[in-house]
This record gives structure tokens, C-alpha cells and sequence, in this order.
């Protein structure tokens, strides 16, 4: 059976499409935007997570390790990456849940039923959002589990970077309500720059979603990257050239700053400068300008 | 935004006028005070009338007090009547019980009137803390000293002592907090009166019917007759006492009238004194009368009651028809009823009442007055109209932790007040709570038999549970029973735990029993423990009836006790079921069952003996037993496994209170509210299979997950809280925290109102929700000098986030809080 690896499923989720929407994180993403606030969904694989202020020092898990990657409380990186096999005896050790395996392997029959569940929330307009990390990295499963939905009467959006073959967009479309389609970048270098890939997919498989389903487009917006009056304007052009009608501006949070710390990771946050409500005001004023319809934070 | 710490209440108002905005300032800043006035009064009375027929000696005796309180009206009030000589001030019931004498007794400076005896000492606070003035403790004192001995408690202590043979034994599952003690302190209240009667009927009206009664009477032939005529006599005395009350006001407005230099307020005065020498004697024909006659019969309940939770029910139907005669005659704009709101909420906040240490260690400061609105008329039509709407406003401009405020919800209401409630919710002050309509009628129809007209005018009452407007009688409470505590029992063959005495003999060898064996020794144990609770409460109120503890005002306005000519304690009402026991604990129990068929019946992780060791030892060398128990389900996460197991141990609690009929023939209720009782049984208990540390708080509310276990949202939690069977149980009480971004615009308010029409439809009964972001109630606890006015849902009551203890603050605080970010 098909099966996925989810990093989380919020219920009343409200910030991911219209209604009350159940969102599944996908892990797995060809994407390493500098700025993304879910670095555990990058790879498809189980991570383990240290909650720092959670641990009480008892040095169990460091007994439970059979390959002596944890050092004592105290030393500076406790979990060693390198040595560490992801087995996940130390999470077993763990008594106040300092350490936890980011990710679960869901079958799409039990992930179904988890969202079916849900269902006396969803009213007129919610129900799934398939988000990540990028969805459309598990190409079959998300495909099946919107197939699903649609069965079922549930409402499906696919919160997706663009960045995936063509062939898996135009399987998908026909099962998806709304797409929330993030625009990083319209420059290509910049894109790379930004992203670590180029832009040119995205935006082939954006003219062809934007044509063939209701989308909105989500811009995350940083300041440094991507942030110019120019940059902004041409993502706003091109929306609005596409029929789009309403842009999600989501200005940069240093809210996922914890998770890297928790994943052994360093933290990106101190090299990127958070917008002011100005900033946020003026993107929000060139969008406009063009047009398009505007949330901050994308509540719709 | 980048420097915020915290998401801001969406929502925020201010006081409409400034008349109001400085009777709230007076609220936040005065300091409560006791007085003696009322118990000096009343003993006088009972010292000479001692000879008299009781419920002729009741209604003389209010009248008495009624009509020799001094009457107080503040700066700029437009709604006048103060139960006290002092603002904030509260009245002591010697005749209840004296534990005053100990209170008091070290009292002979003001500045040490900080008492032991009444509200807990708090660092800091204010709310919630008396003082005394010399003179009042002394008279207090001297007046106990008359009642001791005398006072309902001894004579039911000695009834007991006298009639139960295990008494001592009785005394120690209090002492160890098997149940909670018994309430003799302030054991009444909780009930709706049928405001309507005063306001339509005016009291001379009230008086008419008493005399017609009389006439049909005439002389008394026998003891049945004889008691009708006392009855009847006692009630009128009762009711001319509520005028000479209103009177003393008429006079007292003049007399300010008179020495005011200010004009306005001069003539402000006189239309006052007009008012209330019109009301509530005659019916109130216009708004602002109505409103006087409203507070003078809450407030002359709250005078002849020794309670709390007297409840104004449903405030915006029965102020409906005076508003509208006002609107049509052009004498009021909707922002005066505004104002007049405003200060209903502030009078309301005035009304404090003192009691014992214990008391106050579990119920907090409040005195639950609980405001309904919206629901459907007699007829089922929605009943949502302009008030409801104006006093949702009022009590998002005037912040005030009284009175707090439900909504009867409906997926059918207009969308107009479903975006009101959610506004008012939305200013975080933790009202209103929300009710699933249909449930409550249904539960009236199908558990008290009330005919559907009556069905349908219920409103939750004190805290949660659920009454008949008018027409029930006031609810009596034995207090939250230990429902952990009878798990440790079960697991220690009847021994507790903590202090080593065998409080009930086991009938199972617990470390070799099966879980079914456990589970039916568990129901056992409770049976038995629930059993001797009401009847003893049963005994109590058995004394306190013929002593004539009785409420002839009360009385008038609860029907049928005019027309029966019996009153509202002795079988006077036409709904006679509002006895109930509460359970305190249970999610905790139902996770530690859980706990324990996983681990010791089904993983055999490790054995029952295993397991009780690492309880007794509170888990300390034996964390691998502990992180299983951790480990367990838990509920709260739509998980069957465990839940099935808390709708279980409901549906046996609903079963254990049903043994035993009350004083007056109903059925005893199970309810389930928490108030803050959580903390201290959990105080009072060892380590449990949960995985909880010993003295550690249990769950708050009755189906609440317990904090930091409900890890799959909102929803799952719902799907959970809703699979319990609400219809067995007079009230339940569920607390969710959001994160006001969560919800925030009118988008997110379309969510929230999905939100809850979801979980009404799926059969909750009720919700409350705290949306306040959890760094500012950090913030809170660090600078209270900031947040004087921060409200947060406690229990089914709303409170001043600084005025709580600290455990208390800290629930609040690890409630886990939905976050859509």
C-alpha cells in the first residue's frame, strides 16, 4: 500500500485555504529556500528532534545510544549528527519527550480516514490542504489521497513551490479545488540564488495551473531576496496577466528558528531581517496597484 | 511586528460614557470590606420573635433586615442598591455557620484585618482579600457567640453523630479528601428566579396573590391549613420588606438631592427617587424602571440567600418588553441602555461574599452570576434580539468578572449574533461561554419530564449547569467528589496511599485481579462513597429545613410555590431535581485505566505490583515504568482506546448518583464542573498510571484534556470531548485556549463559528474558550500592575487573570494553545 512520511497534520487549520481545512505536511522538498521555516520536512527521512529546554539532563538517552552519539548535558552540540544512525533508542530513553522523531510513516488508507474524520469541520468550503515541504515529491500519494477526497465529498488544496515534473501537475489538477502556489522569485538567477533551484519549471507549470484550476498565489516575502519594488511588481504582473485574482503575502517569521536549533541545524534567521509593517504595507500597496486582492498571512 | 511578543487582542473597548468609566475605576481600586450590619439585624429579630411559627419568623426577619440596612448609593449611579453600608462591602450568615469566631478572633486593627478564615491571603492581590473594620469584628463576634452551638452546622453535626454509627469514619474520608467538606459556610444559591414576576407584576402584585390565598383559607382548621397561613403571612412579610428596602432608597436619593450642588445630578437624584418608590412595588413601564426593579430583586435574593451563583438567567427576553415600550415611546436611545448595561456589569461585580478558608481554597473569589442569552422563546422560535446584542457591547466595553455571559448557541441563529458572540469572545475575557440549545431542552424533557414550554426557557446557572428559569428549585451541591482518590483506594485494597488508613474494605486482591475486576471494584468503591455523601447531604438539608433556613422572596418568585403554598426548599417548585454531586478528576482516572490495560493487561510491560510500587515510590527509580505510562493513551486525541474508557466511567458516575433520591423526592444529579478543585485533590493524591507526579494537579473542567496530552489540535480534542454522553449529565465543562491570530478578522471569525457549530452538531453541550496568546499571560504573572483588567475562564466562571493563585495560573497558562500560524 502507499505510504507517506508526514511531518504533521493540524486540524483546524486556518491559515491554508478557505473553511476549516485539515493540513498534512509531507516531508520531502527539492527546495532549500533560505528563509523556510520547516527544515524538517526537507528530506523525506525520519529526523530526530532535541527539545533543549525539555531535557532535564539525566544522561539516559546518552545510556540508550549504541553509537555514541549523544554526549553528556552540557557539552555543546548534545545530539552528533555525523554518528547518529537514526535509530531512535534514545527517544525510547527519553522520560519528558526531550528527544522525538520528526516524521511518521502514514498509510494512505489510515491518512484518509484521519481526514475523513475531520470531515463535520470542513462545512461549506474547508477540508484537506496538502502542504510540506513539497507534496508533489510524493507524486502518487498526493494524487491518490486528493482522488480520495474528491470521492468523498472532501475539498482539496494543494499548497505546492510549482517545482515538480509536468506530467505530476497535470495528474493532480483534476482532483484539486485551489492551489496555493508560492512565487519566490520571477528572476532565475535570483531564484537559484535564493532557493538553490532556477525558476523556469515553476513558472511553465504555474501558466498551465493557473490556467486550469482556481489558484492564489503565496508570496513569502524577505526583504533581502526578494523584496525590490521590481521583483514585486513582476510577480504581481505576472498573477495578474494569469487571472489571478488574490495574493497571500506571508512576510518572513523567525518562528521555525527553533526547529533548526532542535534538528542540529544552524538557524538562518540572524543573516535575514524581518519586514516591518511598513515594508509589509508597501508590497501589499504595489500588489494592489495591479489589481490583485491581498491577505497578510493568507487567513482567507 | 518585529518586536512583538505577543499577538494582541483583536478585539478591545472602553466604557461607553464617563459616568461609567468612573465607576470602574472605583470597582478596580476599592477594597472590600465585611460588615456586620445584616447578621446584627437579623439575630436581633430572631432573639425576639423566637416563639414565632418559621416561616412567619423568616419573613419578618428579612423584612426586618431589608428594612433597617443602610442605604448606599454611589457617585453618578443610575442603577442604585447596595447589600452594604461599604462599597465592595459583603454580610456574614452566622446562622449557617460560625467560622467567623475563628476568623476573626486575633482581629483589633484595621490594618490587620487581612484575615485568616475568609478569602486566602495573596501577596499582592486585592480582589478577593477583605477587611474588616474593628467594630464590625467585634459585633461579628459577639453575634457568633449568640449562634454557636445554635447554627445549622452544629445541629446537623449533631443529628449525624447521633444517628450515623460510623460517623468518624464519615469525617475521615472528608478529612482526606475522599470528597470535598461539606459546604456550610455558604451553601446556597445557584438557582434562576423568575425575574419577569417583578417587573410585570410589580411586588404588590405578588402580594395580592398571597392575599387572595389567605382569604381562601380563612381560619386555619388544622396543622396543613395553619402552615399554608404562615406561609402565605411570612411571604407578604417577605415582599412589604423588598418595599421598605426600595423605600429607604427613595428616601436616601432625595436626601442626596437635596445636599447636591451639582443641578444634573440633582435632578438625576429625584428621577431615581421617583423610580424607586415606584418600583419594584408597581410594574416597571419603562426601561429604566425595569432595570431598577431587576437589581432590586437580585440584589434582595442575594441579600436573603447564603450563596452564590444567583443567576440572572435570561436577561434579554425578560428586559425585552419594558425596552421596547421605552423605544416606542421615544423615552430611551439604544446608547443609554448601553450605559445602563455597562453599569448593570459593575452593580453585579459589587456583589462579593465572604467564607471560610477551605471554601475559598477551591472555589476562588467568584460568586458565578451567570447572564444568558439568546436560545428560543416558549414557542422554539430564535429569541436572539436587540439586547442580546447590547449586552455583548457592554461587556466588551466594561471588563468586569461579573456577571459572566452565555450564549444558548444555535446553528440557526442570525448571523449578526453569531459575529457578536464571536467579537465578545474575541476580546479574551473568557466570556461568553457557549451552550448547545437543543441539548439543554432535550435533557429537561427527557431527564426531568418538564413539559416543552418549560424545556425550552432553561439557562446554565452559577457555573455550568443547567436550569429552569423560574420554576426549579435552587440547586444543592454535595462537593466534588475524589475520583483519583477512589483509584488509589481500588489499587491499595482500600487503603490510602498518603496517610496509610483503610477507608473502605476492599473486595479484590488487587495485584492479582483482572482489569474488568478492577474497573467493577472501582464502580463499587464509588457507589459506595457517592451513596454516603447524598445521604448524608440529604440528613443536612433535613436540619437545615426545619430550622427554617427558608427564602420567602425566593420562593414567590419560583413557581408553583404560590400556588401550592409550600416553599422552594420543602417541594414548593414544579421541578424538584436540582440536588447534584460533582465528580472531580476523571480524565485523569480514565487515562490511568488506559494506562494500565496497555501496559500491564496487553503489553505487559509490567506487572499491577510493579506498577503500585512505582506509584508509592512517585515513580523515583522506576522512570522506565513512568515514560510508559507517559506513553499511554491519553485523551483528548480522538483516540477510542482511551476515550471509550472516560464515556464509560460518566456513564457509571450518572449511574452511582442516581442511587439515592433527594429531600424532597427528585433524583440526584451528576455534574461534573471542576470549579478549581482539580488542584487541590490532586494535592490530596499520590502518583497515578497516568504517568502524573503525586500532588500534582488533575484535569481542569470535566472533559478538558489534561495539559500538554491533547497533541492532534482542536478537532481531535473535540472528537473526543463529544463522544462522552452530555445527555446523562447536568453540566459539562470543557476549556480550549487559541491563539488569537488563530482567528483572527472576519475570516477567522467565519472559521470559529464553523468551529462551533461543529461541535454542537456532533453534541457537545458546552465550551469556553480563553483567547489570549500565552506569552502575554507570562507577561501577566511577571507585571500584574500591567493587566489589572486581563480576564481569563477559569472554571465556568471568569476571573481576574492576577487575582488567581499561582497553580491556578499555571493550569491557565499549559492549557495547550490552538495556534494556526
Amino acid at each position: 500500500m502507499s505510504t507517506a512520511i508526514v511531518s504533521e497534520i493540524t486540524g483546524f487549520s486556518t491559515h491554508d485555504g478557505p473553511g476549516i481545512r485539515t493540513t498534512v505536511f509531507l516531508k520531502g522538498c527539492p527546495l532549500r529556500c533560505a528563509w523556510c521555516s520547516n527544515p524538517e520536512t526537507w528530506i523525506k527521512e525520519r529526523m530526530l528532534f532535541f527539545h533543549e529546554k525539555r531535557c532535564t539532563g539525566c544522561g539516559r538517552c546518552a545510556d540508550a545510544c549504541l553509537h555514541g552519539a549523544i554526549k553528556p548535558p552540557g557539552a555543546e552540540a548534545r545530539v552528533d549528527r555525523a554518528r547518529c544512525k537514526l535509530c531512535f533508542e534514545c527517544v525510547s530513553a527519553c522520560l519528558p519527550r526531550a528527544l522525538a522523531v520528526s516524521g511518521e510513516e502514514w498509510t494512505i488508507d489510515d491518512l484518509f480516514r484521519r481526514i475523513e474524520r475531520d470531515k463535520p469541520f470542513y462545512g461549506q468550503n474547508g477540508g484537506l490542504t496538502l502542504s510540506g515541504g513539497e507534496p508533489l515529491s510524493s507524486p502518487g500519494f498526493a494524487r491518490e489521497l486528493f482522488e480520495r477526497c474528491k470521492r468523498a465529498g472532501i475539498s482539496t488544496v494543494l499548497d505546492t513551490t510549482g517545482y515538480a515534473p509536468e506530467e505530476t501537475v497535470e495528474a493532480i489538477l483534476p482532483f484539486t479545488d485551489l492551489v496555493l502556489l508560492d512565487l519566490k522569485h520571477m528572476d532565475d538567477a535570483q531564484h537559484r540564488r535564493w532557493t538553490g533551484v532556477g525558476n523556469e519549471l515553476i513558472l511553465a507549470n504555474a501558466e498551465r495551473i493557473m490556467a486550469t484550476v482556481p489558484t492564489r498565489v503565496s508570496f513569502p516575502f524577505v526583504p533581502e531576496a526578494n523584496g525590490s519594488d521590481e521583483n514585486v511588481e513582476a510577480t504581481a504582473r505576472f498573477a495578474a496577466e494569469k487571472g489571478v485574482e488574490w495574493v497571500d503575502i506571508n512576510p518572513l517569521h523567525a518562528l521555525g528558528a527553533a526547529k533548526y536549533q532542535g534538528l542540529g541545524m544552524a538557524s538562518p534567521f540572524e543573516d535575514l531581517r524581518i519586514p516591518t509593517s511598513d515594508e509589509v504595507a508597501h508590497v501589499r500597496d504595489l500588489m494592489t496597484k495591479h489589481g490583485l486582492q491581498t491577505t497578510i498571512g493568507r487567513m482567507m | 511586528m518585529a518586536d512583538k511578543q505577543f499577538a494582541d487582542r483583536e478585539i478591545t473597548g472602553t466604557p461607553s460614557t464617563p459616568r461609567v468609566e468612573k465607576r470602574y475605576r472605583d470597582l478596580l481600586n476599592e477594597e472590600a470590606y465585611v460588615d456586620s450590619q445584616r447578621a446584627v439585624l437579623y439575630t436581633e429579630y430572631m432573639k425576639e420573635h423566637w416563639n414565632e411559627p418559621l416561616y412567619l419568623r423568616a419573613g419578618g426577619a428579612y423584612k426586618y433586615v431589608l428594612s433597617n440596612l443602610t442605604p448606599k448609593i454611589w457617585d453618578d449611579e443610575l442603577i442604585v442598591g447596595s447589600q452594604s453600608r461599604y462599597f465592595l462591602g459583603t454580610q456574614v450568615y452566622p446562622e449557617y455557620e460560625t467560622w467567623m469566631l475563628e476568623g476573626f478572633k486575633d482581629i483589633k486593627r484595621e490594618e490587620e484585618a487581612y484575615m485568616e478564615g475568609t478569602l486566602q491571603k495573596k501577596e499582592g492581590d486585592r480582589l478577593g482579600i477583605y477587611r474588616i473594620y474593628p467594630e464590625d469584628s467585634a459585633k461579628i463576634l459577639e453575634v457568633c457567640g449568640f449562634w454557636e452551638g445554635k447554627d445549622w452546622r452544629s445541629q446537623s453535626e449533631a443529628v449525624l453523630k447521633d444517628t450515623v454509627e460510623d460517623y468518624d469514619y464519615v469525617e475521615m474520608m472528608q478529612a482526606q479528601l475522599l470528597f470535598l467538606r461539606f459546604m456550610f459556610d455558604v451553601p446556597e444559591g445557584r438557582v434562576i428566579a423568575d425575574y419577569q414576576k417583578v417587573i410585570d407584576m410589580g411586588v404588590n402584585g405578588l402580594i395580592d396573590v398571597c392575599k387572595s390565598h389567605l382569604k381562601e383559607i380563612g381560619m386555619p382548621e388544622n396543622a396543613a391549613e395553619f402552615d399554608k397561613y404562615n406561609f402565605y403571612k411570612g411571604t407578604i412579610l417577605a415582599l412589604e420588606g423588598v418595599i421598605a428596602f426600595a423605600n429607604n432608597y427613595a428616601d436616601e436619593a432625595l436626601r442626596l438631592a437635596d445636599e447636591c450642588e451639582d443641578e444634573a445630578r440633582a435632578n438625576e437624584l429625584r428621577e431615581i427617587a421617583a423610580i424607586c418608590r415606584k418600583v419594584p412595588a408597581e410594574p416597571a413601564e419603562t426601561f429604566r424602571e425595569a432595570m431598577q426593579s431587576w437589581w432590586f430583586a437580585h440584589l434582595c435574593i442575594f441579600i436573603e440567600l447564603n450563596g452564590r451563583g444567583m443567576s440572572p438567567g435570561r436577561f434579554d427576553q425578560y428586559m425585552y418588553r419594558p425596552y421596547l415600550a421605552s423605544k416606542a415611546a421615544g423615552d430611551i436611545t439604544d446608547e443609554e441602555v448601553l450605559e445602563y448595561f455597562e453599569l448593570m456589569r459593575i452593580k453585579c461585580t459589587e456583589l462579593t461574599r465572604s467564607h471560610a478558608t477551605f471554601t475559598e481554597s477551591y472555589l476562588g473569589g467568584s460568586i458565578y452570576q451567570n447572564l444568558t442569552l439568546g436560545g428560543v422563546d416558549r414557542y422554539g422560535k430564535p429569541a436572539e434580539n436587540e439586547l442580546s446584542l447590547l449586552v455583548l457591547k457592554a461587556s466588551i466595553n466594561v471588563r468586569t468578572w461579573q456577571p459572566t455571559l452565555s450564549v444558548r448557541w444555535r446553528d440557526d441563529m442570525s448571523k449578526e449574533f453569531k459575529d457578536a458572540v464571536v467579537e465578545c469572545i474575541k476580546a479574551g475575557n473568557g466570556y461568553p461561554a457557549l451552550f448547545n440549545d437543543k441539548m439543554g431542552t432535550e435533557r429537561f424533557l427527557k431527564v426531568t419530564g418538564a413539559s416543552l414550554e418549560d424545556a425550552r426557557d432553561w439557562a446554565p446557572c452559577g457555573c455550568v449547569d443547567m436550569d429552569i428559569c423560574g420554576k426549579r428549585m435552587p440547586m444543592y451541591a454535595v462537593n466534588p467528589t475524589n475520583n483519583m482518590k477512589i483509584l488509589e483506594l481500588v489499587m491499595h485494597n482500600g487503603v490510602n496511599p498518603v496517610t496509610g488508613d483503610l477507608i473502605i474494605k476492599s473486595h479484590i486482591d488487587f495485584e492479582n485481579a483482572t482489569f474488568e475486576e478492577i474497573l467493577e471494584e472501582y464502580d463499587r468503591m464509588l457507589r459506595y462513597v457517592v451513596r454516603r455523601e447524598e445521604e448524608y447531604w440529604n440528613t443536612i438539608m433535613a436540619v437545615h429545613n426545619a430550622l427554617g433556613l427558608v427564602h420567602p422572596f425566593l420562593s414567590a418568585l419560583l413557581d408553583d410555590c404560590l400556588e401550592k403554598g409550600t416553599d422552594a426548599y420543602n417541594g414548593g417548585c414544579r421541578y424538584n431535581d436540582a440536588a447534584y454531586a460533582i465528580s472531580g478528576g476523571y480524565v485523569n482516572v480514565a487515562n490511568a485505566l488506559a494506562s494500565i490495560k496497555k501496559n500491564v493487561f496487553e503489553d505487559k510491560k509490567f506487572t499491577l505490583a510493579e506498577l503500585k510500587a512505582a506509584l508509592d515510590a512517585n515513580f523515583e527509580g522506576y522512570e522506565e515504568i513512568q515514560k510508559l505510562c507517559l506513553d499511554a493513551p491519553k485523551y483528548g486525541n480522538d483516540n477510542d482506546y482511551v476515550d471509550q474508557i472516560l464515556v464509560d466511567l460518566y456513564n457509571g458516575w450518572s449511574d452511582a448518583t442516581a442511587q439515592v433520591t433527594n429531600w424532597v423526592g427528585g433524583v440526584w444529579q451528576p455534574s461534573t464542573l471542576s470549579v478549581t478543585t482539580q488542584v487541590i485533590l490532586g494535592k490530596a493524591c499520590g502518583a497515578s498510571a497516568d504517568g502524573r507526579k503525586a500532588k500534582e494537579s488533575l484535569a481542569d473542567g470535566a472533559i478538558s484534556a489534561f495539559p500538554g496530552t491533547d497533541e492532534n489540535g482542536p478537532t481531535a480534542l473535540i472528537r473526543s470531548a463529544t463522544k462522552v454522553e452530555d445527555m446523562n449529565l447536568q453540566s459539562t465543562l470543557f476549556n480550549i485556549k487559541f491563539n488569537p491570530t488563530a482567528i483572527e478578522g472576519q475570516a477567522g471569525t467565519d472559521k470559529f463559528i464553523g468551529l462551533n457549530d461543529a461541535y454542537f452538531n456532533l453534541g457537545g453541550y458546552q465550551v469556553q474558550y480563553n483567547i489570549v496568546d500565552r506569552n502575554m499571560l507570562l507577561d501577566a504573572r511577571e507585571h500584574p500592575e500591567n493587566y489589572s483588567d486581563l480576564m481569563v475562564r477559569v472554571a465556568g466562571f471568569t476571573a481576574r487573570f492576577i487575582d488567581l493563585g499561582p497553580d491556578i495560573q499555571q493550569q491557565i497558562i499549559d492549557r495547550t494553545e490552538y495556534d494556526a500560524v
